[in-house]
């Protein structure tokens, strides 16, 4: 069969980094392709040349066996030649109707779109896959997972005839995966190439036909699924041996260290975000946090944190009442806090090391004179003992951390937080968007952290890590907690249940 | 086929921060030469003028120092709000207000020595523009109001307050035509050197710059607005109280614009009245703070640079007969430069070679 895209000996170079090497993808009619790698990979890069966005420095691309002059591949002429591409984040006007959104998907632009007709195309076209999704419903009110289909339904109407999607199922429910893949597969069927991103080895196994494997920018292999195992294919993403699978020392719970005890709080859209919640973590144990995401886990990690007031209910810090809660009173109190918005909350993108790793205890007199004049000295040495200690990688410590790679910037982020032990610690979506290798880290701090008697909160929606990592888990459905189990207890297919279906399915 | 292309720097060259502006003066000088040579001047010509006319002699340099000094205040009033990421656009008001607080404090306590009066105006006048800057701190805080609109609006509040003091109650009785209070009393005027119109205004400033130099770099204080500046949420996050420290430097900012305020009329006009008080001082200082890119110290020279450009255009106008415009026009354009320029600090251009 005739690949209806190919890409041949492609690089890219960004300034001192050779971002691509090299690399041979190709992807035939109605094939499912997954495109594997950790992260600074290369696969981003590699679908932003596919879809126009970058320029190649060296290669060729053939549609259709026809080649096609670099110059004349931009973001619209590989549109035009039927290529897609799903982000990570919506392209979506949230303000707009489903209809709407998808009239722009006429790269004509009529003045007077003709809206009857997109909406009988996309009743035909939810029959036809399962997107069923009401056209004139507004994209804020819509779930993640419908939100998605919009896209795809989108990228139907161009005409897509090869789609991206990056990481489609980082966002979604075990539920909405598994309608995912179905979709997914029904537009395998009718001839549409799906190139799949993902870092989930079970989910690539499930639906892909074929896998490429990237590693800092070279091609370490393209293979069948049938020709390969999972073990074989984190090996070849890592360039060694993985052990996800952290070893949890006994669990020996001690006394009550976070204790809510029937806590509201109000949303930023000024709805109810947490309702009347009672919870528990203990000294030395990880307490899993399960739920789809806008279920109040932000809201209850602010709330803990001090970052959100709450409007009733009672907040205990080992036993010790912070009710009125503040940032400067939970750091105070030892709670430490992990956030997931790493750049925009967990370090000041622009400052460099020293300034970040005492972002929380500048204020001490090791490192401030009297509170007012900062001992550089002190800061500088204290930095450079937790880069080692944490193994951070840097160009130098006065850069700023935003350059940092995803993996170093969340150790820098750990280093500030557990370096001190605190007695709790709120983690939000610690391992998201890390590759293997700082996965492994991070799971590895947090039972350090354990074992040394840290009651930990740990948010995440990776179900597997959850199971992986946690002594108990409890579902928060709608702002409360709807069961709590024993992990060794429970399965996935459970949890993923009472994320979904909340008390309906705990009764 | 040669094409320039935009590249995204990786690491950020601390050398771009002063290579920018400086950059960004000269395009100026280069784009307004084209001006003077439109009209007929020849611009090297036109140039030697400005300089002569703002070094020229002792005289012209005391004159060019005289009118850095209210601009280095105004400079370092917008300078604290942009490192906080704040705008102030009021320090035109703030101005106002301190030289109308200063001059209330030399009428109310005319008859003290002047080792208390002077220390009474300045402490009158920064109050009165940390006052100028509160409603929109607190507008800013509480209601989430851009400082921007409220700090302007607030310029013209000012201005018409002062106003309505020259035009009644203040209005020096001697002179029923003129918009002006009377003289200050003797005990609350600064000394002119040197035989010019210099005080010692322009030391205060820059005393001023250097120790807000010290607080910026080396102090827990610093640190703290440099991290509300760069990112609100991870202020929080860190425990700061983000919303106080705003209403501070507001303040602050304000205090330091009416210190300014209060030097122009002890150090220079000596009675309060409305024209030639501020020469649009307040909106050349988010000029120069955005030049000197918050730093204090650069403040200084940018100052002087717009300073000088004041009073050479001044002399432009009298050997050359080109109008005041000419002054604002360079003042855009190296706004303009720098503006441009600072695509330069994330990008870089390189030149790509296609076959």
């Amino acid at each position: 069969m005739n690949s209806y895209v190919k890409l041949k000996q492609i690089s890219k170079r960004f300034p001192g980094v050779l971002a691509l090497d090299n690399v041979d993808f190709d992807v035939l009619p109605g094939e499912i392709h997954a495109l594997l790698g950790e992260n600074g990979a290369g696969k981003t890069v590699l679908t932003n040349i596919l879809s126009g966005r970058y320029q190649l420095d060296e290669g060729e691309i053939y549609i259709k066996g026809e080649k096609v002059e670099p110059d004349n591949w931009s973001a619209r002429d590989a549109l035009e030649q039927g290529i897609g591409m799903i982000y990570q984040d919506f392209m979506l006007v949230e303000e707009h109707t489903v209809l709407e959104n998808i009239a722009l998907a006429d790269l004509s632009i009529p003045f007077f779109p003709d809206y009857d007709k997109i909406q009988s195309t996309i009743i035909e076209l939810g029959k036809k896959y399962q997107l069923e999704v009401d056209p004139n419903a507004k994209i804020w009110q819509l779930s993640v997972g419908e939100k998605q289909r919009v896209e795809i339904i989108k990228a139907l109407m161009h005409g897509t005839k090869v789609l991206i999607m990056d990481e489609p199922t980082a966002v979604l429910t075990p539920q909405e995966s598994d309608d995912l893949f179905k979709i997914v597969k029904k537009l395998a069927e009718e001839g549409t190439s799906i190139i799949f991103i993902s870092h989930k080895l079970p989910e690539v196994f499930a639906i892909c036909d074929r896998i490429t494997v990237l590693r800092k920018g070279k091609q370490i292999g393209s293979v069948n699924v049938s020709d390969t195992n999972e073990k074989e294919l984190a090996k070849m993403m890592v360039g060694r041996e993985v052990f996800l699978k952290t070893d949890k020392a006994e669990y020996k719970p001690g006394n009550p260290v976070i204790e809510l005890k029937e806590i509201s709080a109000i949303s930023d859209r000024q709805t109810r975000a947490l309702n009347k919640l009672s919870l528990t973590v203990n000294k030395g144990e990880i307490f899993g946090l399960a739920g789809v995401s806008g279920n109040g886990q932000k809201e209850l990690a602010e709330v803990i944190t001090g970052l959100r007031p709450i409007t009733e209910g009672f907040i205990y810090i080992s036993g010790k009442d912070i009710s009125e809660n503040s940032p400067r009173k939970a750091i105070r109190e030892g709670i430490g806090h992990i956030p997931d918005d790493r750049i925009g909350m967990g370090v000041v993108p622009d400052l460099g090391m020293p300034k970040s790793m005492v972002l929380k205890n500048y204020r001490e007199e090791r490192f401030s004179l009297k509170g007012i004049f900062l001992k550089k000295e002190a800061i500088v040495s204290y930095t450079n003992k937790l880069i080692e200690k944490f193994n951070i990688k840097t160009t130098g410590i006065e850069s700023p951390v935003k350059l940092l790679s995803g993996g170093n910037l969340q150790k820098v982020i750990l280093a500030r937080e557990l370096s001190e032990s605190p007695p709790a610690l709120v983690a939000v979506h610690p391992t998201q968007g890390l590759d293997i290798g700082a996965t492994e880290f991070v799971r590895n701090s947090l039972e350090n952290q354990r074992i040394n008697g840290a009651a930990i909160l740990l948010i995440s929606e990776d179900l597997e890590e959850l199971m992986a990592v946690s002594d108990r888990i409890g579902v928060i459905y709608d702002g409360e907690i709807v069961d709590v189990m024993q992990t060794k207890d429970t399965n996935i297919e459970a949890l993923g249940l009472l994320m979904t279906a909340g008390k309906h399915a705990a009764a | 086929m040669l094409q320039l292309k935009l590249e995204k720097r990786l690491s950020y060259n601390k050398k771009l921060d002063y290579m920018v502006p400086a950059l960004s003066m000269l395009f100026a000088l280069i784009a307004g030469s084209f001006v003077f040579w439109i009209n007929g001047a020849n611009p090297f010509e036109a140039y030697k003028e400005m300089f002569i006319g703002a070094f020229g002699d002792g005289y012209s340099i005391s004159e060019t120092l005289v009118q850095t000094t209210p601009l280095l205040f105004t400079g370092l009033a917008v300078s604290l709000t942009l490192r906080t990421l704040l705008w102030n656009i009021g320090a035109e008001g703030q101005f106002f207000m301190g030289a109308m607080g200063a001059t209330w404090a030399a009428q109310t306590f005319s008859n003290q020595p002047p080792w208390i009066l002077i220390p009474l105006l300045m402490l009158s006048a920064a109050v009165a523009g940390a006052l100028w800057g509160l409603p929109p701190a607190i507008l800013k805080t509480k209601l989430h109001v851009n400082e921007i609109l409220t700090t302007l609006l607030l310029n013209y509040v000012a201005i018409f307050y002062v106003n309505y003091l020259l035009y009644g109650p203040w209005k020096d009785p001697r002179y029923p035509g003129f918009p002006q209070t009377p003289r200050y009393p003797d005990a609350a005027l600064l000394h002119q050197y040197f035989n010019t119109r210099l005080s010692m205004g322009i030391l205060i400033g820059i005393i001023l710059a250097v120790i807000l130099y010290v607080l910026y770099k080396k102090t827990g204080w610093g640190y703290k607005i440099q991290v509300i500046g760069q990112s609100r949420k991870t202020a929080k996050y860190a425990g700061i109280r983000v919303n106080r420290n705003i209403i501070r430097v507001l303040m602050i900012s304000g205090a330091i614009a009416g210190l300014g305020g209060m030097l122009q009329i002890s150090g220079l006009h000596h009675k309060l009245r409305l024209g030639g008080i501020s020469n649009n001082y307040g909106y050349t200082g988010i000029i120069i703070a955005f030049l000197a890119n918050g730093n204090p110290l650069a403040v200084i020279f940018v100052a002087l640079f717009m300073g000088a450009l004041l009073v050479g255009g001044d002399s432009l106008q009298m050997t050359m007969g080109f109008g005041k415009g000419v002054v604002h026009m360079f003042e855009g354009m190296v706004l303009f430069f720098v503006l441009a320029g600072e695509a330069l600090k994330t990008y870089k251009i390189t030149v790509v070679k296609n076959d």
